[in-house]
Order: structure tokens, then C-alpha cells, then sequence
């Protein structure tokens, strides 16, 4: 049954969130539904913004700032079955209204629920809200984390409700109409859990659940300073005090708890002002204005509960409904409409021709907490994808089940217990991979069904989608990078559980859709090492990075050379990465050009690739004992940041990278995006970046003498120091940034789909 | 005996998870181990084997119980009816002909294996489930000179008053017990009936299937 829906912004002040809502709405799965807007006493755009959707909107003025009230306008004019609120900071998941149909199509006798509400937060992303519960006398939980079992009994006029946060909440127009709709006394908080509680206490069923989910992206209001603790809270602890004195003289509820309630709430605002004061954060007369303030919103609580409570039960008039045409919202256009950040609200400059994917990406490590190759392919992948106009997802590993936004793509942090495949403990690689995997599989399922997610993608490396390629979920396109069979070869580490990681990366790429391999060397490893029958699908599509600025690169002043010049390696410091070769190489280079620093920047990974357990030092020490005369020329500086290395790549004259194998070679791409020459191996995919003697040098692996010479010849030559580099900058800017790789994945993922038939999930939904 | 583990006791492993997460909730075998549990716990309290309970206490603990039969027979009913739903699905199917995919086939008939022995195991746990209770008279005795035989004779007296009442109840709670039981049972008797049914009926379907495809070969 395809209910009709209504949905209902109420909007002062924040055109620019709302825009981003509208733009929004316009990727709903579920399309029978009009949008009514109460604007209140707006001071900016909003009413600009709103010209663009004329025709398609019903606009409605509401006179004062009353949030109740604005609500009661909307509900009046809703014209659809059900009435859906949504805040105007917030973005409703794709199957928003699928999901809410579904619920009220299903049973009956739910007359108002709603989903879960993140919050997409810079700093703190959590959930805000999910399936909450409310008393009469003022106390909300959410019912997550069992605190449901902490409650005080039902009984002494304590009456328990399950309650939804006005972000995302529908009920059904006539139930709310029959209870009077919102009580305008509420200006702005309590609103939808007074309502949630006279609905339960008229006999209707109120249930939340915990999907149908919206991200809520707080904007600042004329009420609060988003990001702070700056607020007009003397309107919460006006709206508390009414509502727990008004029910605590209709319900007899426990005299006690209310007034503790009460002088907590109104407590605790006190003790915020004094901090913030404390803090300098308020001036002392804006707190003694506050405090006031609060002391006045507690009697005057006091005084309007009295006073309702003498009419409370006829209180609540119904509120008449005049006859409406249903405007749909949607557009023709609307499926091919791209992606919107919640956040800035920008979205593609572009003209689709197909409508936009839902491509979940997984990396078990993500920008900005964690980075590593995969991660940094990944997010340049999803920022990639987000600029040609789709929505991505990204799966990542995290302590807490939050969401947060990054670059285009909404960042969802899976947890995982090792609660399954216990028999496989003794292989603690496999055991953790399986439970991971699984963890996000379960996500996934989550995803596809509140944003009707189509494709996913996985890195081979870690096996995060090894559970859903085995389930056939989805249609799985993996990301082969060096395998890890590779790597136990190279570090001759060659255990039971390597094996078995091994084989289960085989496994991966045999249940794939298609494989999407980053250049023809990682191609033919991967049918070398992993025996791959021909007939598996293998595209080759390069990865990208973002081009910095134009004014951010710095090619080498070929007129006035510097007089001390700069080689940059970075890297792991381990045996692939061909740090000996460099070791050896540097006393070379030293001897013939004396002016020369090195730079090393990177992690010591000498316990992992067996250097320690063979000479029994780290790659520093070793560099000191073996190289004593030339530590001096040498700078060691471990692990660095992001920003540290852009200064790096942007500061130095050289790039220099001698790995024995790279499945591709993204730092190569990184250096040359600010037109640095670059020397490298003739190994793996590095051919395919660097071209030999246009945009740097190769040598054979393993050939400390070549490198050497390859070093010395260009610091040599401030020209080919110049051209090199610049001819780098260019080769990045025709073939490898970012949107290249996006591109190339967008077209995979439509060869992919358009090759699965749909699952019967979907075919469901 | 010891073996290595190899790639295809993986797969197996991640199907099982599979199955595992694709059955219904496993409302069913929760409900009874609280069942069990519940039982157990005043089994024990009546018989002064914990602390003395509370007759308002007991009387909580019997509809906790009660509810907790009821949750158990409406999940048995549902799932017989999503059972029912399938086996009719099935039958349309091969009335019409209509194919379904091998491996799809291969996978109910999977997770069919699953539900049975799902079934059987809850079946031993009810059988194992005590629904008939009664109440002897334990009392503690008084050791006073000349005045314990009073007090004795009057505790007894008041604990056969008190006993006499609590086991009318407990007889009819007995009976309601029995019944709850005895519908678990027919139902689990019925739900296996259906898995086999459903079981004959995908057998029949992949014969089909095989029959239509050795005959479009040989075509």
C-alpha cells in the first residue's frame, strides 16, 4: 500500500541547510509524497531558496518563533495520510519514506513512529537518538545500551512512553488531528514527547524503530550556537517545568521526582552559565541576564501548567482541515540528480546521464583518523566518485557505531567483537579478518536497507568484503593491490595463518564480479601468484590522486639552484621498500655531490620484515652504526603527518622511492603532483606511473650503484630537475588524478550492474 | 585426531554464519531456557532451597512464566505459518513449472535442516521442562519447653491453611501448564511435519529441474 506522505519542514534562519534538505528529498526511493514548508520569522534567504522549488512546495508563514505552533501550520495544511517532520539541518537516508510506508502499511495500528537520528558532527558523531522513552515526569532515555532495565517501575503516576526526536518522526494526520496536534505552550523542545505521551495515553500505539534513519547535520538557530554550549536553555527548562507540573497534576505522578527533576534541569543551566562565564566565554551581564532568565522560565512553567491544567483534557481543540490538492515534490529529473553533501550542501556541477550509484567503498583504515595506501586509494576513489555525482559510503574500522561525513562520503565506523568463528582462534589473522568481515556485512545489510546501497567495493588487502562476496549480496568489485601472498614471499613469512589468508584473499577474487586491478602488473601478479583462471574478469584502471593548486607546486628553480639540495624517500622502512638499496646508495651520491641532505620519512617496520630478528637493530641504527660518517646528511624522521608530508614533497628537489615491488606506486603520483622528478624501480605497476626519462628515472631492483648514478645524473642537471618534474605534474593532470580513477571505477561498477540481475531484496524493497 | 584447517572448512564456516543469521531471531530457544530458568529459580525458592519468597512474588513469577509460554506459542505459530506461506509457494511453483534456481533450491533445503534440528532440539528442551508442582508442608520447629508443642501445633496448623490455598493454585497452574505444554508440543510436531513436506517438496523440484534440463540438452 503506498500511503501518501506529507512532509513538514519548519525553517527560520538556515536557508542554506535547507537547501541542502530539498536537494535531498529529491533522492527518495519513495516518490508519493508533498513538502510543506513553514518558514517563521526568517531574517535571510530563505525565501529566495524556496523560489527555485515553487510549483513543487507549499510554503506556509508561520508569525512568531514557536516551533509547536509552526508544526500545528504544517499539519493543517497536509494533505497526505501521514504527516512526516524532518528539522531543516537534517538529511533523511534514501529509504527514509520507504521505510516509514512500509511501517505504517504494515500495521494498522501504529499511529506514529520514526527512526534512528545520527549525528554528523565534526568532533562528537554518535547517535542522537534511537528508539527513546519518555516519563511523565520529564526523564528521556534511549532504550540502546539496555538502559530500559534501569528504569523505575510503572506505578506512583510514573507513566512510561517510547517517544521519536522531532528530527524524524510521522504519525498519522488524523490520529495527531484527533489529539489536537502540538501543544503551542512548547516553543521549542518537549514538543514531540508531550505529543508522543497524550497519543500513548489516548490509547494509540507510538513505536519508534531503529532504522529508517536521517543524519542530522546541526546548524546554529537563533535558540543555540551550534558547536558550543551557548543556548537559550531557560526555553528547555520553561518547556520541563510545564510539562512535569501539568502532568504531575493530571497524572498524580510522584510529587519528588518531578522537583528533582525540575531543580536538576534548571540546576545545571545555572551551573553552565557560571562555567561559561568562568570560561569568558559570556559576559557577566549576559549571565546575570541568563539566570534571571532561567529563574523566570521556572515560574512562569509553573504558572501555565496551573492554568492549562484547570481545561487540560479539552484543552487541545481539533483543528479544522479544509480539502487540498496532493502536490507531488518530486521531478522528472530527480533520478538524475547528483549526490549533496549534508554538510556544505554543494553537490556535482554536472550534467548526469545516468542516474547516480549507491556505492558502498570498505577500508579497514580511513582518513582523517588512520592512513594507509588503501585508505588513501580509497578516499581518493570516494571524493573521486562524489564530484562525478554519486553518493558514496565508506565502511571503515572504529570503537563506536557513529557516522560521520568526510570528503563526500559518509564515513560509517564499524565495530567488531570476536563473537563468531571461534574454531579458528589459534589464527588470530583469519580469526579477526572472518569476525571483521562479518561486522561489516552486517553493516551492509543496515546500508542497503536505509540508503538502498547497489554496488560495494572492497580492497583485497585485509578482506574486508570476503563475507558479502561469499553471500552474493551484492555484486562485489574488488580492489587488488599487493597481494598478500606476495608479501609472505617477499618477507618469507609462510605460517598456517598467512596461507590461510592467502587462500582467502584467492577466494575473494574468485567470488568477485569483476576485479578491478590498479595497473597490468598487479594484472599479471595476481594470475601468477593466485593461478587465476583467464576467463576472470581483470580491468585495469589506474588510481588517481587529487591535484594540489597550481600555486601550491614548486618545480626546481632551475636559474638560481639552491645550494644545498634535498632527496625525499618516503615509505615504510622495510626490505620492499628497498630502504638497504638506499643505504647503500647514499655514501655514493655523498661522496660525489657533498651537498646533498636526505630526507627519510616513514615508520620503522624492521620487526615485521625479519631485519631485526637478522642483525638485531632497527633501519636507524643500523644506518648509524654501518654509515657513521654520513649520519650527519641523513635526517630520520619516522612517521609523519599529512601535512608534514605535503611540506615535505613540496620542499624537496628529488623524490627518490627504490621499492622492489609496488602493485602501483601512489607515493610516485603524490611527488609528482607537485612537480617533483622521481626515481623508482622497474618493478610492479612504477613503470606505468613514472615514465623513464620524461618524468624521472628507473632502475633495475635492487641495484644500489644504478640508483646511485640515477641520483647523481639528476642532481647534476638542474634542467632535468626542472623538466622532469613539470612533465610529472602534467602526466598526473592527463592520466591519473583522482576523477580518472573514479571514472574508470563508475565504469565498471554500470558494467557490473548492469550484468547482476537485482537480488530479491531489492526487488523487495 | 588432528587435521589443518583448509580454505573449504572456511567457506563453510562463513555459510553457517550465513544460515545462522538468515533464520528468524531465535526467539524460540531463548524463551524456553527462561522458561527453564524461571522454573528452576522457584522450584528452588519453594522448596526452601533459596530464600523464603513472597506469596506477591510468586504469584509475579507464575505470570512471567504464563507470559513468557504465551511469547513461545505465538513464535512457534508465526514461524508455522511463515512455513505454511513457503510449502504453498512451492507447491505453485511446481504446479506451474515455473523453475527456481538450483542454487537457491540447494540453500532452502539448508536452512530447512537447520529449522528441523532447531525443532528437535526444542523439543527435548520441552520435554525436559517441569509443569507439575506441588507444596509440602516444611516448617520449622520450635524446641521451647512446654510452650513449643503450642507453637508447633499452631504453625502447622496455620502453614496447612496457607499450603492448602497455595496448592489449589499451584493445581490449576499445573493444568495450564499441562495444556501450554501439550500445545508446544502438537505444534513442534506440526512444524516438523511441514520441514518434511517442504524437504519432499524441493526434492520434487530439483527432479524437475533436472528432468527439464536432460530434456533440453537432448533437444
Amino acid at each position: 500500500m503506498n500511503l501518501k506522505f506529507s512532509i513538514v519542514i519548519n525553517t527560520i534562519d538556515r536557508a542554506h541547510s535547507l537547501r541542502t534538505l530539498l536537494k535531498a528529498l529529491e533522492h527518495q526511493k519513495y516518490q508519493n509524497f508533498e513538502v510543506i514548508i513553514v518558514v517563521g520569522p526568517t531574517n535571510d534567504n530563505t525565501i529566495d531558496v524556496l523560489k527555485e522549488y515553487e510549483g513543487r512546495i507549499h510554503l506556509i508563514r508561520c508569525p512568531t518563533a514557536n516551533l509547536s505552533m509552526s508544526r500545528n501550520l504544517g499539519l493543517r495544511a497536509a494533505a497526505g495520510d501521514i504527516v512526516a517532520y524532518i528539522d531543516d539541518d537534517a538529511v533523511p537516508s534514501r529509504n527514509w519514506l520507504a521505510q516509514l510506508n512500509y511501517i505504517f502499511a504494515t500495521d494498522p495500528n501504529i499511529a506514529a513512529t520514526g527512526g534512528s537520528v545520527y549525528l554528523i558532527h565534526p568532533f562528537q558523531p554518535m547517535i542522537q537518538h534511537s528508539l527513546g522513552v519518555f516519563s511523565v515526569s520529564g526523564k528521556q532515555y534511549d532504550v540502546r545500551n539496555g538502559l530500559l532495565d534501569h528504569l523505575p517501575i510503572e506505578g506512583k503516576g510514573e507513566f512510561w512512553t517510547m517517544r521519536m526526536m522531532g528530527t524524524n518522526m510521522a504519525y498519522r494526520r488524523e490520529v495527531l488531528l484527533s489529539v489536537g496536534g502540538f501543544d503551542e505552550l512548547y516553543e521549542w523542545v518537549y514538543d514531540d514527547s508531550e505529543v508522543a505521551l497524550r497519543l500513548s495515553a489516548a490509547g494509540f500505539l507510538v513505536r519508534p524503530v531503529q532504522e529508517a534513519r536521517v543524519y542530522h547535520v546541526p546548524a546554529s538557530s537563533r535558540n543555540r550556537k551550534v558547536y558550543t554550549f551557548l543556548a537559550k536553555w531557560w526555553i528547555n527548562t520553561k518547556a520541563a517545568t510545564y510539562l512535569c507540573t501539568l502532568y504531575w497534576l493530571h497524572f498524580k505522578s510522584d510529587f519528588y521526582s518531578i522537583k528533582n527533576y525540575i531543580q536538576f534541569i534548571s540546576g545545571s543551566h545555572i551551573r553552565l552559565y557560571i562555567n561559561l562565564y568562568k570560561e569568558k566565554k559570556i559576559s557577566l551581564v549576559f549571565l546575570i541576564k541568563s539566570i534571571i532568565y532561567e529563574l523566570s522560565a521556572l515560574s512562569t512553567g509553573i504558572y501555565r501548567a496551573f492554568k492549562t491544567n484547570k481545561r487540560f483534557s479539552c484543552n487541545f481543540k481539533h483543528i479544522g482541515t479544509e480539502e487540498r490538492s496532493f502536490q507531488a515534490f518530486m521531478h522528472e529529473s530527480s533520478c538524475l540528480q547528483p549526490a549533496v553533501s549534508p554538510i556544505s550542501g554543494s553537490c556535482a556541477n554536472i550534467e548526469m546521464a545516468e542516474p547516480p550509484l549507491r556505492i558502498a567503498l570498505l577500508s579497514y583504515n580511513y582518513p582523517p583518523r588512520l592512513y594507509d595506501g588503501v585508505g588513501r586509494s580509497t578516499h581518493m576513489l570516494a571524493k573521486g566518485l562524489f564530484a562525478l555525482g554519486h553518493t558514496v559510503h565508506v565502511l571503515t574500522h572504529g570503537e563506536r557505531p557513529i557516522i560521520q561525513y568526510y570528503d563526500g562520503a559518509y564515513v560509517h565506523h564499524v565495530p567488531y567483537e570476536l563473537k563468531r568463528y571461534a574454531s579458528l582462534r589459534h589464527l588470530p589473522g583469519v580469526y579477526h579478518r572472518l569476525n571483521y568481515s562479518h561486522a561489516v556485512h552486517e553493516c551492509l545489510l543496515r546500508l542497503i536497507l536505509n540508503d538502498d546501497i547497489q554496488i560495494v567495493d572492497t580492497p583485497l588487502w585485509l578482506v574486508d568484503g570476503f563475507v558479502t562476496a561469499v553471500s552474493k549480496t551484492l555484486p562485489v568489485v574488488v580492489r587488488p593491490v599487493t597481494a598478500n601472498k606476495q608479501i609472505s614471499e617477499l618477507i618469507n613469512d609462510k605460517n598456517q595463518d598467512q596461507n590461510l589468508l592467502s587462500e582467502i584473499e584467492r577466494q575473494l577474487l574468485l567470488h568477485a564480479n569483476i576485479i578491478a586491478a590498479n595497473s597490468n602488473a598487479t594484472k599479471q601478479a595476481l594470475h601468477n601468484v593466485y593461478n587465476l583462471d583467464d576467463k576472470i574478469d581483470v580491468e585495469v584502471i589506474p588510481y588517481g590522486i587529487e591535484p594540489v593548486s597550481q600555486e601550491q607546486i614548486r618545480p626546481f628553480p632551475y636559474h638560481a639552484p639552491p645550494e644545498k639540495l634535498t632527496v625525499l624517500y618516503v615509505g615504510r622502512l622495510e626490505k620492499r621498500k628497498g630502504i638497504q638499496d638506499l643505504f647503500t646508495a647514499i655514501p655514493h651520491v655523498l661522496q660525489r655531490i657533498p651537498n646533498v641532505e636526505f630526507i627519510i620519512a616513514g615508520a620503522d617496520n624492521s620487526i615485521h620484515d625479519g631485519f631485526q630478528s637478522q642483525t638485531g637493530m632497527d633501519y636507524f641504527t643500523f644506518f648509524s652504526k654501518n654509515y657513521p660518517g654520513y649520519l650527519s646528511k641523513v635526517r630520520f624522521l619516522g612517521e609523519v603527518s599529512e601535512e608534514q608530508l605535503n611540506s615535505l614533497y613540496q620542499s624537496c628537489d628529488l623524490f627518490v622511492a627504490p621499492s622492489l615491488y609496488e602493485s602501483f606506486g601512489l607515493i610516485y603520483l603524490e611527488a609528482m603532483n607537485y612537480a617533483k622528478p622521481v626515481i623508482g624501480c622497474r618493478a610492479g605497476g612504477i613503470p606505468e606511473v613514472v615514465d623513464d626519462g620524461v618524468t624521472g628515472r628507473l632502475v633495475d631492483p635492487n641495484s644500489p650503484k644504478q640508483l646511485a648514478e640515477a641520483i647523481v645524473t639528476l642532481l647534476k642537471s638542474p634542467r632535468l630537475l626542472y623538466e622532469y618534474g613539470l612533465a610529472g605534474r602534467q602526466r598526473l593532470l592527463n592520466q591519473f588524478t583522482h576523477v580518472h580513477m573514479a571514472r574508470g571505477f563508475e565504469r565498471i561498477y554500470r558494467l557490473v550492474l548492469s550484468k547482476t540481475r537485482p537480488g530479491p531484496r531489492s526487488q523487495e524493497q | 585426531m588432528t587435521r589443518q584447517i583448509t580454505i573449504d572448512d572456511i567457506l563453510k564456516l562463513v555459510e553457517f554464519e550465513l544460515v545462522q543469521q538468515s533464520l528468524p531471531q531465535d526467539n524460540i530457544s531463548e524463551a524456553i531456557q527462561r522458561l527453564h530458568e524461571l522454573q528452576t529459580y522457584w522450584h528452588a525458592e519453594m522448596l526452601h532451597k533459596g530464600r523464603a519468597p513472597k506469596m506477591e512474588e510468586f504469584a509475579n513469577a507464575l505470570f512471567n512464566a504464563n507470559q513468557t509460554t504465551l511469547m513461545l506459542l505465538q513464535t512457534i505459530n508465526n514461524s508455522l505459518e511463515a512455513l505454511k506461506l513457503e510449502s504453498k509457494k512451492l507447491k505453485l511453483l511446481i504446479e506451474k513449472g515455473i523453475l527456481e534456481d538450483e542454487e537457491e533450491n540447494r540453500s532452502g533445503s539448508r536452512e530447512l535442516a537447520y529449522i528441523k534440528e532447531s525443532l528437535n532440539i526444542l523439543s527435548q528442551n520441552l520435554s525436559r521442562i517441569r509443569t507439575l508442582y506441588s507444596l509440602e508442608i516444611q516448617m520449622r520447629y520450635s524446641n521451647l519447653p512446654i510452650i513449643g508443642k503450642f507453637i508447633n501445633r499452631f504453625r502447622a496448623a496455620f502453614h496447612q491453611l496457607v499450603y492448602f490455598y497455595l496448592n489449589n493454585y499451584i493445581q490449576s497452574q499445573n493444568i495450564v501448564n499441562e495444556q501450554y505444554k501439550s500445545l508446544l508440543q502438537d505444534m513442534i510436531i506440526v512444524n516438523s511435519s511441514y520441514v518434511d513436506k517442504l524437504q519432499e517438496l524441493i526434492l520434487a523440484l530439483q527432479k524437475i529441474t533436472e528432468h527439464y534440463s536432460s530434456n533440453e540438452e537432448q533437444s
